[in-house]
């Protein structure tokens, strides 16, 4: 029988892809996932993947909405007053409980035994864990992405959460078992693509003035870890082209088959060396 | 049609007048366009999330299907039956 493994989708907004592209590797490799934690994109990749996606569906999701990410009208909803401590944590007028909410109803997506998301306490700067079949998904991925400046915090019994990335970008601690950990990278240089306004203060923040530059180091004697660089790209460049995004995909999946391969020669994951091939197929 | 429309389709597919268990219209719908999706899925998942992945795994066959099973009034005829 085929040992599971635990997986780990850290925090880089679009730069999410990368996570898809990797999973498609992991299906192919016919790699055995048991337990998925995911924090802020990571942590909408994981609710995805463990209410039963794969990796061509969430890509088709993902690009579909990708499509529409350029409209300000999609802002709309997550426009919200917010009461003086939320602001003061937040520094914003958006919140992401409404959108979360209706997607989660509108997809019929559940929290389930399989699925970890992370969440940061604003005040401790500690880890809330939402875990088992029994907390509000919404609450728990709109905590996981509300990241400072950006978003509003959520409220959650007597603390407020925000985005899991400023506990750490990628928490392998909570894995009981060996993880392959899916850590994307941050900007450090401008971006030469033409960009929007919003993306561009956006990238500029987070090469000059970054929010969230927490703890990424995870345990690679216990775990694979696969690092996905793009030092171009920000976590909050929405508006980048279609083409940049299969990039970020299909260089999450070639990487991701070579240092998945060489953890399977070496013992440490159990799967098939000889599956998957040089390019990511892509989906419809 | 993006997958969010047809899956909202699919929805008013299964809930159609007259059907008395949407989810076996969606088994139904799987079963008759051979899609890939995994029992654990169609069993314990909510309606919203099998239509999603119908959507997303059968695309322009599902839309398809839906559009002649409108032209050719098979929906109604159901729907007159079971009502």
């Amino acid at each position: 029988m085929t040992k599971s493994v635990e997986l780990v989708f850290g925090a880089g907004g679009v730069k999410g892809y990368f996570h898809i592209g990797l999973l498609k590797a992991i299906e192919e490799l016919g790699i055995k996932v048991d337990k998925v934690t995911g924090v802020s994109v990571g942590a909408i990749i994981a609710t995805f993947f463990t209410n039963g996606m794969n990796s061509d569906q969430i890509l088709k999701l993902f690009l579909e909405a990708h499509e529409k990410s350029g409209n300000p009208l999609l802002l709309a909803s997550a426009v919200t007053v917010p009461d003086m401590k939320s602001f003061l944590v937040g520094m914003s007028f958006l919140s992401l409980e409404k959108p979360w909410e209706e997607t989660v109803e509108h997809l019929g997506l559940l929290p389930n035994d399989r699925l970890r998301i992370v969440a940061c306490d604003a005040r401790t700067k500690k880890a809330v864990l939402f875990e088992g079949t029994s907390y509000k998904l919404h609450l728990a991925l709109s905590a996981s992405g509300a990241l400072p400046g950006v978003f509003l915090p959520v409220h959650f019994d007597d603390k407020m959460l925000i985005d899991g990335a400023a506990y750490h970008r990628n928490p392998d601690e909570f894995c009981k078992t060996t993880a392959i950990i899916s850590a994307l990278g941050f900007a450090t240089r401008l971006s030469l693509e033409l960009q929007d306004p919003i993306s561009a203060y956006f990238q500029w923040r987070e090469v000059y003035l970054p929010v969230v530059q927490q703890p990424t180091k995870v345990d690679e004697t216990r775990h694979v870890l696969v690092a996905h660089e793009a030092d171009d790209i920000c976590g909050l460049a929405f508006n980048l082209s279609t083409k940049r995004c299969m990039w970020m995909y299909e260089q999450g999946y070639k990487h991701g088959m070579q240092v998945l391969r060489q953890a399977i020669a070496d013992g440490k994951l159990e799967g098939s060396a000889e599956g998957g091939s040089e390019s990511a197929a892509t989906a419809d | 049609m993006k997958s969010l429309q047809l899956q909202k389709r699919i929805l008013s597919f299964a809930h159609r007048d007259g059907v008395a268990e949407p989810q076996s219209e969606l088994t139904s719908l799987v079963d008759t366009l051979g899609l890939g999706i995994p029992s654990h899925v169609l069993s314990s998942s909510p309606p919203q999330f099998v239509a999603l992945q119908i959507a997303l795994e059968g695309g322009e066959r599902v839309e398809n299907h839906l559009d002649t099973l409108d032209t050719t009034g098979a929906v109604s005829e159901d729907s007159q039956q079971q009502s």
